[in-house]
């Protein structure tokens, strides 16, 4: 049982360089995306059609599902290592949200936090490079509040679990972040 | 034949798929698995992916998008119904 969460502003790369993370762990670890139990959820409840509608949801919406999220997450962790790529400040339509509030943080319980960064003109610019995605906020100057805002939340969940906060830069090449993330994640799993 | 709920797929994504991966490409390897529904009802993603028309993926969040929205009837809940209730505590405890 060891449960990494990872995260980064939309557009950073986070989900690809997990990917890259687990290609390289090996059998017993799981890929998990919040989002990915968040969308399911909601979906099934005729809420939302798609992942970008989930950030207009009510606030209350948003909490019941991070809480059954959690949950979810916290019984696949059971046995099993778990790579948890998901937002811990949440851009949505009424402003950032917790991406874990206190009852989904007890749930996951995690044993550390990696925040994936790069230059918020580096993020702007590969936003304009994928037209599938909608993004709640846009310029350098609201990608660096938002990754400001997870560096707190990074903190504030830390000081809450006493798990440590590490940083991975994807600037590069995302397979280079992925390997130094599978290295962070197997370290930690080795030091339990 | 392996049974899995629909946010286990990313991890199943990750470790045999290359993206962008055609969705030819991804019912060959993985079209076989299938899908747990809430009710019970299992189906192959081969079967939903056959139904979405998508020819290619950039990405597992692309895929994803297609299981969730192509999905057969088994799978959706009743609009609305939470099985956990809906007791999430106060509204103030967010912060912005």
């Amino acid at each position: 049982m060891d449960l990494t969460v990872v995260t980064g502003v939309p557009g950073v790369g986070a989900s690809r360089v997990c990917r890259e993370a687990r290609s390289r762990l090996g059998e017993g670890y799981e890929l998990l995306n919040f989002g990915d139990v968040m969308l399911e959820r909601a979906a099934s409840r005729g809420l939302v059609g798609s992942r970008d509608d989930l950030a207009t949801l009510s606030r209350r919406e948003t909490r019941l599902l991070q809480r059954r999220a959690a949950e979810y997450v916290g019984d696949r962790a059971r046995g099993r290592a778990v790579l948890l790529d998901t937002h811990l400040a949440v851009a949505t339509v009424h402003g950032y949200l917790p991406g874990l509030p206190a009852a989904a943080l007890a749930d996951v319980d995690p044993d550390r936090f990696v925040l994936v960064e790069a230059d918020p003109a580096t993020v702007a610019e590969r936003r304009e490079t994928v037209g599938t995605r909608e993004y709640r906020e846009s310029g350098p100057r609201s990608i660096d509040l938002h990754q400001d805002l997870n560096r707190a939340a990074a903190m504030g969940y830390a000081l809450e679990t006493g798990a440590p906060v590490r940083l991975v830069e994807n600037e590069g090449d995302p397979e280079t972040a992925g390997e130094r993330l599978a290295g962070l994640v197997e370290r930690g799993d080795r030091s339990r | 034949m392996p049974t899995i709920r629909l946010p286990e797929t990313r991890d199943l994504f990750s470790r045999e798929l290359e993206f962008p991966v055609t969705c030819e490409a991804a019912v060959d390897s993985v079209g076989e698995v299938e899908l747990e529904s809430p009710s019970g009802t299992a189906e192959r993603i081969g079967t939903v992916l056959d139904r979405c028309g998508t020819e290619e993926f950039d990405s597992p969040d692309e895929i994803y998008a297609a299981l969730v929205t192509f999905v057969g009837e088994a799978y959706v809940g009743r609009k609305g119904y939470d099985d956990r209730g809906s007791n999430v505590g106060r509204d103030d405890e967010v912060s912005f």
